[in-house]
């Protein structure tokens, strides 16, 4: 069995890029955008905008209601030539928070309102959040199993980190880790109700920040073992050497104030991954702009890091918003270009740093520094806590 | 090396029986948990024959958050208290516990609820009582903070196999030693918009059905069973039900087993027994404990709630089998002590 488990392909389609490398070259640019929604009504509520994937990066004649489907599996037809031969044995993950939420809106505002209304086999199955998983399986005629994973904004990592140990234990060779977030009614009026959204911009640690803005992402990673890739002589995008993950046990949607689920998840990757601390030389935080998350995962930094200095930190979600249970996979493609390029993206939007979350931020301008280990942190609802440690592989492209 | 995996707890509950013996006794006798019901919400009440929880008759534990749980969240907490009185394990030892939740639909009435609240009254009439409740995951919070359960947290929703993907995720990690202990919970409940839809596309019975079914029948509840390291559980004399023998998503992988009970996952719907009938039928198992037609289709949950009844049963060895109706499978092998 394996000891080491590796990223070889990524892709990624976000409001602000429609491949890996424009992802990574928005990130070095600073290309954000963010507007108000088009497909669904925003009126009373105090926030009003979105990070939207714009349609022209959408497969031609795609519905909304289809969308996260779709965008998966172009993502991955647009890749096979580069997959491995076997790819379409790979198993697969599903990372999502809402899952096939459009769809079965309809289906319960159709169910409320047409009592005389007959639903049909085409409105239902595409209702439920492994029906992604199911589309996917039979469009690219995969013969894995697959598993659909909702830890809310947590997804993302704990899919990256289940990958990882199905792949240890020996129970597969290879996954493909998808994550996917289209925005409709009920997340954005469901986070306007709790009152989490920023009306203007996305400034995580900033002093004056108000919240996060909802974005939409699709995007994959290709993790296989590194003998299987160094057989085909696959180029290796990044290790994942390690994961944690924790419950808070506090709240239902608020942090753990001190942060200690998160540090507990942090330590956690990192033993995981045999490294200290000093080996993190970048942090790619949750950062999701609201007052308690950004209190509490600085809480939870200083307390693995200490209170001095920690490594430079910063937000992909000041980019493209916070996608939900994708944003653990936008993140780690964040973190793997970080690796591979030595680009640090800065928090956008970080102009007054907080001097409650006095952390060490790239902030503005991004930083050009090479780079071994990041560590991407995912905190979600329900207290979930999932930590993931990349690495830089010795001959990575 | 990879350590061994036992089912040192099991709870459960549903309309038919509260305890994992009695659903088994039951079961034997044939006894049938599902009566016709009128899930009343306006504008549409329909009937169906299906097989609900009376709540009221429910013990709960005291918790500050029990009046913003669903269903879902409510049934699992019973059935979690029961799996840990079982076990001899008392709540504070839990923090290192991990969680996993298997649910196909979760907390479906409260997210019928979050969706009727801004369908009536606009974008700003949506409710933030109701909102947490739509992200399936839910449940594993409330559960892991009744009982301070701070280890990894994952919640997993397919279809009929989640259950058994559960399962087949806390198993490896406590065979790789990641977790000596996790508590793997499914529940499902049922409401207005999903019994309808299920009807409309042929998956569930109806009103206009009559005995004996060809489709299954739809029921709610939870099942909770604690798995440990074998280790673990032997030093603090833990009861031992059943080692998991092995887990797999794969149809070829078990089917080498020598077996003598199979707990099957048949619910009545042509398409799903056929599935599991093309799995099965080369495997020489001489007795075979079809329950769904009496218990319903616990959807998320049926796969724990069928490996409960194999821990409980008086065979040796005895393989449980789940299917779903999009092609998915899932088994699980069981050696009792």
């Amino acid at each position: 069995m394996t000891q080491t488990v590796v990223i070889t392909a990524a892709d990624i389609i976000t409001s602000n890029a429609d491949s890996y490398h424009s992802f990574a070259s928005a990130l070095e640019t600073g290309i954000s955008v963010s507007r108000v929604p088009s497909s669904f009504d925003t009126t009373g509520l105090a926030a009003h905008k979105g990070f939207f994937i714009p349609s022209t990066y959408a497969p031609a004649g795609t519905n909304r209601e289809e969308l996260d489907r779709h965008l998966l599996t172009h993502l991955i037809s647009r890749n096979s030539d580069t997959l491995p031969r076997n790819w379409q044995s790979a198993d697969l993950i599903i990372a999502t928070t809402m899952g096939a939420g459009i769809t079965g809106q309809s289906l319960i505002r159709r169910a409320y309102t047409c009592e005389e209304y007959s639903f049909s086999r085409e409105e239902v199955v595409p209702s439920f959040s492994s029906s992604i998983a199911e589309y996917m399986r039979e469009r690219l005629q995969m013969s894995g199993t697959s598993l659909t994973v909702c830890d809310a904004c947590a997804s993302g990592t704990s899919a990256i980190g289940i990958a990882r140990q199905q792949i240890l234990a020996g129970m597969t060779d290879c996954v493909i880790v998808c994550g996917v977030n289209i925005l409709f009614e009920m997340p954005f009026y469901g986070f306007s109700s709790l009152r989490l959204l920023a009306p203007d911009v996305c400034a995580p640690f900033d002093l004056y920040r108000k919240g996060l803005i909802l974005g939409e992402a699709a995007c994959f990673l290709y993790m296989e073992s590194i003998e299987q890739a160094q057989t085909r002589g696959a180029a290796i995008l990044a290790e994942v050497a390690g994961y944690g993950a924790s419950g808070d046990a506090d709240h239902i949607t608020a942090p753990q104030k001190r942060g200690d689920g998160a540090a507990r998840a942090m330590r956690n990757a990192l033993r995981d991954a045999r490294v200290s601390p000093d080996s993190i030389d970048y942090i790619n935080a949750h950062g999701t702009g609201t007052k308690f998350n950004d209190l509490a995962e600085t809480h939870a930094i200083k307390q693995v890091f200490g209170n001095q200095c920690s490594p430079p930190v910063s937000s992909t979600k000041s980019y493209i918003g916070h996608t939900l249970g994708a944003a653990g996979i936008t993140e780690a493609i964040a973190s793997i270009t970080a690796l591979n390029t030595g680009l640090l993206h800065p928090t956008l939007h970080l102009t007054t740093p907080d001097p409650d979350c006095n952390l060490t931020h790239i902030s503005i301008e991004p930083r050009y520094q090479k780079i071994r280990t990041v560590m991407s942190n995912s905190f979600g609802f329900g207290g979930n806590n999932a930590v993931v440690i990349l690495k830089k592989h010795e001959g990575a492209s | 090396m990879a350590h061994d995996v036992v089912i040192t707890g099991i709870g459960l509950l549903c309309s038919l029986a509260s305890s994992a013996q009695a659903l088994y006794e039951n079961v034997i006798n044939n006894r049938k948990a599902y009566r016709t019901v009128r899930l009343a919400r306006e504008p549409f009440q329909k009937e169906y024959p299906a097989s609900l929880v009376d709540l009221s008759q429910v013990p709960l534990p005291s918790s500050p958050n029990l009046r913003k749980m669903g269903r879902a969240s409510l049934f699992a907490l019973n059935a979690a208290q029961s799996a840990l009185d079982d076990s001899g394990l008392r709540s504070a030892g839990l923090e290192e516990t991990g969680l996993v939740i298997a649910t196909q639909s979760g907390e479906l009435n409260n997210i019928e609820q979050f969706y009727l609240s801004f369908f009536n009254d606009g974008p700003s009439g949506a409710s933030p009582f109701y909102f947490p409740g739509t992200v399936l995951n839910i449940t594993g919070g409330f559960v892991g903070i009744h009982y301070g359960i701070k280890g990894p947290c994952h919640t997993f929703s397919s279809r009929e196999t989640t259950g058994l993907e559960a399962l087949g995720y806390a198993w490896a990690a406590i065979r790789s030693g990641s977790c000596h202990r996790v508590l793997v919970i499914g529940t499902e409940e049922l409401s207005p918009a999903f019994m309808r839809a299920y009807q409309d596309i042929g998956i569930i019975a109806g009103s206009e059905d009559s005995e004996p079914f060809r489709r299954a029948v739809a029921a709610e509840g939870a099942c909770a069973l604690l798995l440990e390291d074998k280790d673990s559980a032997l030093q603090r004399k833990a009861p031992v039900h059943a080692t998991i023998e092995a887990v797999s998503k794969r149809q070829d992988s078990l089917s080498n087993g020598r077996f003598d009970l199979l707990i099957s996952g048949k619910n009545g719907y042509g398409p799903l027994d056929s599935r599991e009938d093309a799995f099965t039928s080369s495997l020489s198992i001489p007795r075979h404990l079809v329950f769904k037609p009496l218990t319903g289709e616990f959807f998320g949950a049926s796969g724990l709630f069928a490996t409960a009844l194999g821990c409980v049963s008086p065979e040796g060895h005895v393989l449980v089998c789940s299917c779903d109706t999009m092609g998915a499978f899932s088994a699980v092998s069981l050696v009792k002590p």
